[in-house]
């Protein structure tokens, strides 16, 4: 384990052939364009949610840099006491909410992945079971009510610690650590939380960078569950308010008579969505450091 | 133009006013410690049938009311006020109505566009609030009706309280016997506290519009048959370089298409002679199709009705790539004309009036509101005191209740000019650059809906432009009243089967009628085979029921 | 027989002794399926009722089937189905390969830094949530739209894309793999790092080619993740989302897009008919556990990989 990494790369040095050349050619130029497409709608939000708010709305087809420019949809995002508030519990959720999924999920995967469990089908078939088959959403709810998570930033936290296709996932990952290491462990006598906290979890940062993401982005654009069980609105989570607020053009009609109100600016909408996402999108730079730090230990194996 | 916002309101409130004031000091505590569940219900035991005169033996209430009770209202929050709060306790409004009622009230609000989840599960959970508003009267959201609600015990038979413990609503609605009407179930309970339209002008916001530039520039009138439409928006397209002359926002508004009106045959139901008919199956609905494919096939149609919102449709308006829209007076054509107006000084746009197939005819087919417009405050059958909830909610009703509701805080909000409430510039030119409609959302209640009774001075002054005056009276000039279908609500065992045959027809006709219009199927060859589908799909008994329920309407 | 049973419970008191610490790091595990996973299943069994929260699941009446039959009998019945299926199946067989493709390419740009920017760029559609993807797609999509645009530029003409029930499918393909390309493509990343870089210079020095190397050491190095990935892809093909399609829908394209779980939703909001949906959600549950054992059964022949 304490092999330098410099060492385990492996020393290649093999003649490319004139077909790979024209390969890795035309290779950059693809994912060059596919990285672009992914970009660009985004980009256009960006630069429409800095446009001048009445060119804008004369304005259809693609945008390569703001008409004009303003910050006033900004101004007016952050004016509303919704966002503020939305921030404050997205956070929290998301912090908390991570931290306890990445435990459950760790426990749940480590014990699946041990062999010599007797039990070890049969608990595989009672998790899996439920990724294909659910009660639906009102009995859902009732349950959540009888546990009293209602109206609660807990009910939006603790019935979903665990997402059952990250823990499988979790598993496999787990199962490539070498037994070996683990026997070695148990021999020595460490308990398996022993083992889990200080062997298969320092060897699988790369995994769990990949479960810190998969989790993340999940409570953060999550919105359904908050938008029925939350009653008070300084509870609402950020998508939540994001969504009320792209869909308020609509409003007028659902309200059934209410009637006439006037719509909201084109350029706010872009700005909340900026508003909204960016602050997501900051993990992956954060994360990606031990994602390729753990994809080196990764392949250093044994 | 010169009613004040009185107008509407009797001389039987008045009388109550009197009254409340004459009686106002015999309330304070004592009056509340009488005012439990169990008095309620055994005063109330008295014959309410027979009562005329109501507001003499209903007690009169005296704001503020003494109480240290808090009560828990559930209601959908208005975008116009979620612009700039978290809830409507903060707004100025929030906070004038607990003062002046004396009564604390917690605000709980759904989510914009995810209020029918909640309230369906709100319904599941038992946990109801005390001060309920939503849709009451609308037999899809509430199945079975408010009749439904009452009997599983899910909001209270608000009868008896009323007629005891709101003479203001109580007084409003004798004045009105055809709104009383519309506020009860068929067996003539009321369920709730109604958000009620003063008058006509007030129910026809909603209308046909046209570039006035356009019409000028073209030398045309503004078009009143069906052929003068096509005239006008063959000119947008030929000589005003127009691609799109005609256009809407479909999801929201197929069902109000002034072409189908004209017709007869709009994609909804209607009234002709006394019956309750389905537009879609009416004979004329084919000509209708077949003008409007007719008209697409010229291209005088916005081929892109059916993916836009109204954000599409207002873009496509204000910047000439279209010309005609069915759309709201405020949020259509007043905001069309600002809007349009910072880019091309010329712009102008003049509300039509409901077409009509030949010359000379009088409009017959249009939309039109009841007066009766939003279901209202239900109280939820949780609710330990329904007797200080009746009271905080008749008080939108009373004069003062309804200057707060309709022009919101005197001195700040307002002032009486003449005796006439007038908006303050703080309103309509606000000092932060906020519009309209968010700076009345601040302060007032009755721009989306409210327990309270719309005031016309309210919409006179929100519809600054003399032409969205003008739109508004053009609108109210078609005998629509006669052809829209009232509050009616079917009974309780059909409800379902209703909702479940609706909602099959609804897609058809809505995937059709797109077919039709696009061209991508042929009315002439495929019309007997819809109307046959319609049938096929239950259409007979779902105007069976409706008939019932419009008889029964009738009879309350 | 007698002999096979108390072998039976050997192997369980032995299995209990040996792994008595793991089972106890499984119990908040456990618990939390039972109480929020199996607990709200047994409320599903009002499919079978007349249900009316008023009266609850102990007082509502009991019908049988009424609810199963009454979907089979729906004019829209045969039309949902074969939405869901050819849906489901383009899915399967072009948003499934995409990601792996992308990883397959990423993992042989050298570049680091430049591997790490288009990695970066793919991820972003994935944060966009889908009210907002749909938003932008409808607005790309309009008549004098950027696609419209390109078309013309082609020498094409313009048309109402989202009004073509034939173009429906393609679009929601298309925007598919575009969110979630790069996305899917971490877990292949993950799993080809590590891949043994032992058996890459094994390879080389046996003369491998490039091509060689990526079908004889990468692709096989790779395909347990891929064989799992699809047995769960297969095992939910019948659940497409509702959300994405009743955003992305209009009257127009019904035909081609309305699909059994937009159904379920519409229905179950627009005539609050609990036990109805329930009944066509639990139809859907049991075509996807038989799909999934089907997909482990066939893989565990072919591959002798599977989920359990």
């Amino acid at each position: 384990m304490g092999k330098n990494k410099e060492t385990a790369m492996p020393a290649r040095r093999v003649r490319i052939s004139r077909g790979e050349q024209i390969f890795y050619v035309i290779n950059y130029i693809v994912m060059a364009a596919v990285g672009l497409i992914c970009l660009y709608p985004m980009w256009y939000v960006l630069v429409a949610s800095f446009s001048d708010p009445n060119k804008m709305m004369m304005h259809t087809g693609g945008l390569l840099k703001p008409l004009g420019f303003s910050t006033s949809a900004y101004e007016k995002v952050f004016a509303n006491p919704n966002i503020i508030s939305g921030y404050r519990n997205v956070l929290f959720i998301l912090i908390v909410g991570v931290i306890l999924c990445l435990i459950m999920t760790s426990l749940g995967a480590y014990v699946l992945s041990r062999k010599n469990l007797l039990w070890k089908k049969p608990l595989m078939l009672f998790i899996m079971f439920t990724m294909f088959f659910s009660g639906g959403m009102i009995p859902f709810y009732l349950n959540l009510k009888s546990f009293n998570l209602t109206n609660s930033l807990w009910g939006l936290i603790i019935p979903f610690m665990i997402t059952t296709y990250n823990m499988i996932i979790l598993r496999t990952s787990f199962e490539s650590i070498p037994e070996s290491l683990i026997e070695a462990a148990q021999i020595d006598g460490a308990s398996h939380m022993k083992i889990l906290t200080s062997i298969v979890l320092p060897l699988s940062k790369a995994a769990l960078a990949v479960q810190v993401l998969y989790y993340g982005v999940e409570k953060w654009n999550a919105w359904f569950w908050a938008s029925s069980i939350i009653r008070d609105r300084d509870k609402l989570p950020l998508q939540v308010i994001l969504r009320e607020i792209l869909l308020s053009s609509t409003a007028n009609m659902q309200a059934g008579g209410g009637g006439d109100t006037e719509a909201i600016g084109r350029t706010i909408r872009y700005a909340t969505i900026m508003v909204a996402t960016v602050p997501i999108l900051m993990i992956y730079p954060l994360i990606q450091k031990y994602f390729t730090k753990g994809v080196m230990i990764g392949a250093v194996k044994e | 133009m010169n009613k004040t916002y009185l107008r509407g309101i009797s001389a039987g409130l008045v009388a109550a006013m009197a009254l409340t004031t004459l009686g106002g000091c015999s309330g304070g505590a004592k009056e509340t410690e009488a005012a439990k569940t169990e008095a309620a219900k055994t005063e109330s035991a008295a014959p309410a049938g027979g009562e005329t005169a109501a507001p003499a033996e209903a007690e009169a209430t005296t704001y503020p009311i003494d109480t240290d009770k808090k009560l828990v209202y559930w209601g959908m929050l208005n975008s116009n006020v979620s612009a700039n709060f978290t809830n409507l306790g903060e707004t100025e409004l929030g906070k004038d109505w607990q003062e002046q009622t004396g009564v604390e009230i917690e605000f709980q609000h759904p989510v914009t566009g995810q209020d029918k989840e909640q309230f369906n599960l709100i319904i599941a959970d038992g946990n109801y609030p005390d001060l309920w508003d939503y849709k009451w009267n609308d037999p899809n959201v509430v199945p079975g009706g408010a009749a439904k609600a009452i009997e599983d015990g899910i909001i209270l038979d608000l009868t008896d309280l009323i007629n005891q413990y709101a003479p203001n609503l109580k007084a409003y609605l004798e004045a009105h016997p055809e709104v009383d009407r519309s506020v009860k179930t068929d067996d003539g309970k009321y369920f709730a506290f109604p958000s009620l339209r003063e008058c006509d002008e007030m129910c026809t916001a909603f209308g046909p519009m046209m570039r006035k530039d356009w019409l000028d520039a073209c030398g045309l009138e503004a078009p009143e048959t069906i052929d003068e439409w096509h005239t006008a928006l063959t000119a947008f397209k030929d000589q005003m370089g127009c691609p799109a002359p005609f256009t809407w926002n479909n999801a929201a508004y197929a069902p109000n298409n002034p072409i189908g009106y004209a017709y007869g045959a709009p994609m909804d139901f209607v009234i002709d002679d006394g019956k309750v008919l389905y537009g879609p199956a009416k004979p004329e609905f084919k000509d209708y199709m077949k003008t409007m494919a007719q008209w697409y096939a010229e291209g005088l149609i916005d081929p892109d009705i059916y993916a836009g919102g109204d954000d599409q449709s207002t873009a496509k308006m204000t910047t000439g790539r279209s010309g005609a829209i069915f759309a709201w007076c405020g949020s259509g054509l007043q905001s069309f004309i600002t809007t349009g107006q910072t880019e091309n000084p010329e712009y102008d746009m003049v509300g039509l009036k409901w077409p009509v197939l030949n010359k000379g005819d009088e409009p017959e087919y249009g939309k039109i509101d009841n007066y009766y417009y939003w279901g209202g405050i239900a109280i939820g059958a949780t609710c330990e005191d329904p007797v200080l909830a009746c009271k905080l909610l008749d008080y939108g009703y009373s004069e003062q209740g309804s200057l707060l509701f309709n022009f919101g805080r005197e001195g700040e909000s307002y002032t009486m000019v003449d005796g006439v409430p007038t908006y303050t510039d703080l309103i309509l030119k606000n000092p932060d650059g906020w519009p309209i409609s968010q700076a009345m959302a601040k302060y007032i209640m009755a721009c989306y809906q409210g327990p309270c009774v719309q005031a016309l001075g309210y919409q006179n002054q929100y519809f600054q432009l003399q032409q969205a005056k003008d739109a508004v009276k053009n609108w109210s000039d078609a005998n629509s009243r006669e052809h829209t279908v009232p509050n009616i609500t079917p009974s309780q065992d059909e409800s379902a089967e209703f909702a479940s045959i609706m909602n099959d027809i609804k897609t058809y006709v809505d995937e059709m009628s797109s077919k039709f219009i696009l061209g991508t199927a042929d009315v002439d060859a495929e019309y007997d085979k819809f109307v046959q589908t319609l049938d096929q799909l239950g259409l007979q008994r779902a105007l069976e029921i409706q008939n019932g329920a419009y008889e029964r309407y009738m009879n309350r | 027989m007698k002999k096979k049973n108390s072998n039976f419970i050997q192997d369980v008191k032995t299995d209990w002794k040996r792994n008595k610490s793991l089972y106890f790091i499984i119990i908040p595990v456990i618990l939390f399926y039972i109480l929020f996973m199996y607990k709200p299943m047994y409320g599903a069994l009002i499919a079978f009722q007349d249900y009316s929260p008023a009266k609850g699941m102990g007082g509502s009446n009991w019908v049988g089937f009424k609810h199963f039959i009454k979907f089979f009998n729906s004019p829209y019945f045969f039309r949902l189905i074969r939405n869901t299926i050819v849906l489901s199946l383009y899915s399967l067989i072009f948003c499934f390969p995409a990601p792996i493709i992308l990883a397959l390419l990423l993992n042989e740009v050298k570049n680091k830094k430049f591997k790490s920017v288009t990695q970066t760029m793919t991820y972003l559609p994935h944060f966009i949530s889908m009210v907002v993807a749909v938003g932008i797609i409808q607005e790309f999509c309009l008549n004098d739209g950027l696609i419209n645009d390109i078309v013309v530029m082609f020498g094409g003409e313009r048309s109402a894309i989202l009004q073509n029930p034939k173009l429906y499918r393609m679009i929601y393909i298309v925007s598919d793999i575009w969110q979630q390309i790069g996305w899917g493509s971490i877990m292949y990343l993950a799993a080809l790092a590590g891949v043994d870089q032992q058996l890459y210079e094994a390879a080389s020095i046996d003369g491998a080619g490039k091509w060689k190397q990526i079908l004889n050491v990468t692709i096989p190095g790779i395909m347990p993740t891929v064989i799992i990935m699809l047995i769960l892809r297969i095992g939910s093909l019948m659940s497409m989302g509702y959300e994405k399609t009743i955003l992305l829908y209009n009257p127009t394209t019904y035909e081609t897009a309305d699909i059994i779980s937009s159904y379920v939703y519409r229905v179950g909001l627009l005539e609050q008919s609990w036990s109805y949906s329930t009944a066509i959600g639990l139809l859907n549950s049991i075509i996807n556990c038989a799909l999934l054992v089907f997909a482990n059964k066939m893989s565990k022949r072919v591959t002798e990989n599977s989920l359990w």
